[in-house]
C-alpha cells in the first residue's frame, strides 16, 4: 500500500484555482519528485499535504488514514515532517533549540537523543555549530538545519521543498547526496525541486506539474529521457 | 586604543540618577548611590579582576551623585516653596558615607558577578538585591522620603507588564487593550468585597476569582480574534480596551424588559404590557457609574493591618507577589509551552509545521497575560480601595506597553525595570520636578511679573506632570530608533 495517496485534490487561494485535480502516490522507501516551473503548484501541493492549506475537494491519505481535513499540527503528529521552502528556520534559536523544536510533538523522549546523534552524523557541520543562532548560519547550513529539524520529528514521510534553492552548485550536490543517504536509511521522501536534472537523477519516480495539473508521470529515468521534459525543464535541445 | 574611564551606559546612568538627585536631595542620596553603584558594577566587563576595574568608575559616579545632592541641599532648597529635608541628612558624614557606600556597591557587584564560586555568582546578586529590597521600606520611613506609594504602584504595574510580556514578548501578539483585564480584575474585587452589594468574600479567594474572571474574558475575547493576524488583533484588542471601561461606566442604571412583550408594548403603545425582568422598582446599579466603588476590602493577615498610609505591609505583600510572578513566569518561559511561544513568534508557518497548535498556544498566552493583569487589577483596587472607570483609560494600555518596550521585550528583568522607571517617573519624579520648577519660577521670572494670570499661565506651562504622555511618547520613539531590543535585552535578542 502506498504511504501517501492524493486523489483528485483541488486547492484554492481565495478564488484562484491552484491545484486542479492532483492525484499522486508515494510508496514506502521511495524518493518521489515533483518538478515543474514557477507557479506550477509544487509548493501548494506540499502545503496541502501538510494541512497548511485545506483542499476544497479530493482526499489525502497516509497509509490509509484520512488526512484531508486535519489541521497542520495534527498532520505533523501523524508523521509527516516538512523542510519548508525558503528554509524558515527559527533565526534567534540556537541550532540545538531548532532541532529540539523539530521533535516538539514526539512522545518517545528516550529516542530523541539517539536521533540527534543520527542527524549530527548526517550533518557534521551542524554539530560544530550547535550553540550558534540559526540566523547566523550560511544559506547551505540553514538548509541542512531545516532538513535536520524535519528529521528530528522521526517522520514516516519527509517532505522537502526546494532544498537546492539559492545554494552554490557544490553545496547542491552535498544536499542531494544527503537526501540519498537519508533514503538509504529507510526514509520515504517527497521532493519538490526546480532543479529537475538533479531531482530526477536521485528519484525513483517523478511527476511533472504544470499550472496545477499533472502533465507527465513515470519512472525518473524515463522522464529524464522524455523529449518534452528535456526541452522544457532540462534545458536540452 | 584609549580606554574610556566611563562607558556610555554609565554616563547616561549617572546623568539620569544625577537628575533625580537634583530634584530630590536629602536622604535619597543613599538610594541613588546604591543604584548608580549597582549600575557600574553590572556594566563592568565580566572578567577576572573586574572589581578593580569597577573601583575608579564607582568612586567617580558616587562623588558625582553626592555633589549634585549637595547642590540640591544648599542651592535648590534656598528657592521658595521647597519641601524641607531632615536636618540629619545634610551632615558631612552622610556625604562621605554615600561615597563609600556607592563605591562598595560598584566593587561588590562586580566582584560577585565574577566570583569563581558558581553558587556565589548565582545567588550573590539575588541575595544583595533581596537585602536592598527588604531594607528599603524601613529606610524610606526613617528618611521621610515618601517614595513607598510610588514603589508599590510601580510593583503592581510591573506585574501587569510581566503579563503583557507573555502576550507581546513571548508569543509576539500586540495587545493594545490590555487595560480591559486590569479593569475586570479591579471590578471583580469591587463587586465581591465592598459595600456595593454588601459582600465580604474572603480576600485571598477574591483575588483568584478576579484572576479567573480576567482569564475567562481573555478566552472569550481571544477565541474569535486570535486566528487573525497581527494588525487585526491589535485593532480588536484596542476596541475591547475602549469598550470595557465604558461598559463599567454605563452599568449604573440597568433595567431589562422581556423582549417579546416589550415589542408588543411598543407596537400597541401600552408600556405597561412589557414584562420587566431586572431593575423593576428602581434601576439596578451594578457599577455605580463614574462615581466608582469604595471602600474595597483589604487583605487579611493575622497580626498585620493593611490600611491606607501604612505602607510597609503593602510593600512586602506586593513584593512577595512580584517575586512569585517572576519565578512562575521564568519557569513558564523555559517550559514546553514557552518554547512553543518563541517558535510562533519566530516563524508561525514553521512552528505550525513542527506540530504546534497555533490557536491553542496563542490562546493560552493571551489568557495567562489576562490573568496577570486581572490579579494586578485586584491588588490595585484593594490598595487604593477605590475603583472608577476613569482609572482604566486607554493610556494605561499604552503605558504598560511602553514599560515592556523600554525594558526589553521578552526580558523579565527588563520589563520590571521598565515598569519601575516609568511608574516612579510618573508618580514621583514629575511631581518633584514640578516643585523645583515652581520654586525656580518664583525666584526668577515672577520677580518681574505682577500679573497673577500671567504667573498662573507660566506655572502651568512649566508644569512637568502634564507633559507625562509626551515624555512616554519620546521614550518610545527614542528606544525604537536607538535600542529596539530595550534596556535589558532578552537572552534570545543578544548577539550569538
Amino acid at each position: 500500500m502506498a504511504i501517501l495517496e492524493l486523489n483528485d485534490v483541488h486547492s484554492y487561494y481565495g478564488n484562484i484555482h491552484a491545484l486542479k485535480g492532483i492525484s499522486l502516490n508515494v510508496e514506502k522507501g521511495e524518493i518521489v519528485t515533483l518538478i515543474g516551473s514557477n507557479g506550477a503548484g509544487k509548493t501548494t501541493t506540499l502545503r496541502t499535504i501538510q494541512g497548511l492549506i485545506r483542499p476544497r475537494t479530493g482526499s489525502i491519505t497516509l497509509e490509509g488514514e484520512e488526512l484531508t481535513r486535519l489541521p497542520a499540527h495534527e498532520v505533523n503528529r501523524r508523521g509527516i515532517c516538512q523542510s519548508p521552502e525558503g528554509r524558515l528556520i527559527f533565526p534567534r534559536m540556537t541550532v540545538l533549540e531548532n532541532l529540539e523544536m523539530g521533535a516538539f510533538t514526539r512522545t518517545d523522549h528516550s529516542n530523541i537523543g539517539q536521533d540527534l546523534e543520527r542527524v549530527f552524523g548526517l550533518f557534521p557541520r551542524l554539530k560544530e555549530r550547535v550553540k550558534q543562532k540559526g540566523g547566523t548560519l550560511s544559506g547551505g547550513e540553514q538548509q541542512m538545519l531545516a532538513m535536520a529539524r524535519a528529521m528530528m520529528g522521526n517522520p514516516r514521510l519527509l517532505l522537502l521543498d526546494e532544498p537546492s534553492m539559492g545554494l552554490a552548485p557544490l553545496l547542491v550536490e552535498t544536499i542531494f547526496d544527503t537526501i540519498v543517504a537519508l533514503n538509504k536509511q529507510g526514509i520515504t521522501i517527497l521532493l519538490v525541486e526546480q532543479n529537475a536534472r538533479m531531482a530526477l537523477s536521485i528519484a525513483n519516480r517523478g511527476y511533472v506539474l504544470q499550472t496545477g495539473e499533472i502533465r507527465l508521470q513515470g519512472d525518473a529515468a524515463r522522464l529524464r529521457d522524455d523529449e518534452e521534459v528535456q526541452k522544457t525543464y532540462l534545458g536540452g535541445h | 586604543m584609549k580606554q574610556k574611564i566611563l562607558s556610555n551606559a554609565e554616563i547616561i546612568g549617572i546623568l539620569l540618577m544625577g537628575f533625580v538627585a537634583l530634584i530630590t536631595g536629602g536622604w535619597s542620596v543613599i538610594i541613588l548611590v546604591i543604584l548608580t553603584g549597582a549600575l557600574v558594577g553590572v556594566n563592568t566587563p565580566a572578567e577576572p579582576g573586574a572589581w578593580r576595574k569597577a573601583l575608579v568608575p564607582g568612586v567617580i559616579s558616587a562623588v558625582a551623585i553626592v555633589l549634585i545632592t549637595l547642590f540640591h541641599n544648599t542651592v535648590i532648597l534656598g528657592l521658595p516653596r521647597q519641601e524641607p529635608i531632615p536636618a540629619a541628612s545634610t551632615s558631612p558624614l552622610v556625604y562621605i558615607g554615600s561615597i563609600v557606600l556607592g563605591t562598595a556597591m560598584a566593587v561588590g557587584v562586580a566582584a560577585l558577578r565574577t566570583a569563581s564560586n558558581e553558587r556565589v555568582r548565582r545567588f550573590g546578586l539575588i541575595g544583595l538585591l533581596l537585602v536592598c529590597a527588604v531594607a528599603f521600606p524601613f529606610f524610606e520611613q526613617y528618611a521621610q522620603l515618601f517614595w513607598a506609594n510610588a514603589i508599590i504602584v510601580a510593583m503592581i504595574f510591573s506585574m501587569q507588564a510581566l503579563g503583557l510580556n507573555i502576550v507581546a514578548g513571548y508569543a509576539g501578539m500586540l495587545d493594545l487593550g490590555y487595560v480591559a483585564f486590569f479593569a475586570i480584575g479591579g471590578y471583580t474585587i469591587a463587586f465581591l468585597n465592598s459595600p456595593q452589594f454588601n459582600l465580604q468574600v474572603w480576600f485571598w479567594l477574591v483575588i483568584w476569582i478576579a484572576a479567573a474572571a480576567a482569564a475567562l474574558f481573555g478566552l472569550i475575547l481571544g477565541a474569535p480574534v486570535i486566528p487573525l493576524r497581527g494588525d487585526y488583533l491589535a485593532i480588536v484588542t484596542l476596541g475591547f480596551g475602549e469598550i470595557v471601561p465604558i461598559v463599567f461606566r454605563n452599568l449604573n442604571e440597568i433595567r431589562i424588559l422581556e423582549p417579546v412583550t416589550n415589542m408588543i408594548a411598543a407596537l400597541t403603545g401600552n408600556p405597561s404590557a412589557a414584562i420587566c425582568l431586572i431593575g423593576c422598582i428602581e434601576p439596578f446599579n451594578l457599577t455605580n457609574g463614574t462615581d466608582g466603588i469604595n471602600p474595597i476590602g483589604r487583605p487579611i493577615l493575622p497580626g498585620v493591618q493593611f490600611v491606607t498610609g501604612q505602607y510597609i505591609p503593602w510593600y512586602f505583600l506586593i513584593l512577595g507577589l512580584l517575586i512569585t510572578s517572576v519565578f512562575f513566569i521564568s519557569r513558564l518561559r523555559n517550559s514546553r509551552i514557552g518554547r512553543a511561544w518563541v517558535a510562533i513568534r519566530e516563524d508561525e508557518l514553521a512552528a505550525n509545521s513542527m506540530g504546534i497548535n497555533l490557536v491553542r498556544t496563542k490562546l493560552i498566552a493571551f489568557m495567562l497575560g489576562a490573568m496577570f493583569s486581572g490579579l494586578a487589577g485586584a491588588f490595585y483596587g484593594s490598595y487604593v480601595s477605590f475603583i472608577s472607570p476613569d482609572a482604566f483609560d486607554f493610556s494605561i494600555s499604552v503605558i504598560v506597553l511602553c514599560m515592556v518596550i523600554l525594558g526589553g521585550t521578552g526580558s523579565i528583568v527588563g520589563v520590571i525595570l521598565g515598569g519601575f522607571i516609568i511608574k516612579v517617573t510618573d508618580l514621583l519624579l514629575l511631581d518633584k520636578l514640578q516643585v523645583v520648577m515652581g520654586g525656580l519660577l518664583q525666584a526668577t521670572l515672577f520677580q518681574g511679573i505682577d500679573n497673577q494670570g500671567m504667573q498662573n499661565f507660566l506655572e502651568s506651562l512649566f508644569n512637568a506632570s502634564q507633559y507625562k504622555l509626551l515624555l512616554f511618547g519620546i521614550i518610545l520613539v527614542t528606544m525604537m530608533q536607538f535600542r529596539p531590543q530595550g534596556l535589558v535585552p532578552s537572552t534570545s535578542e543578544r548577539k550569538a
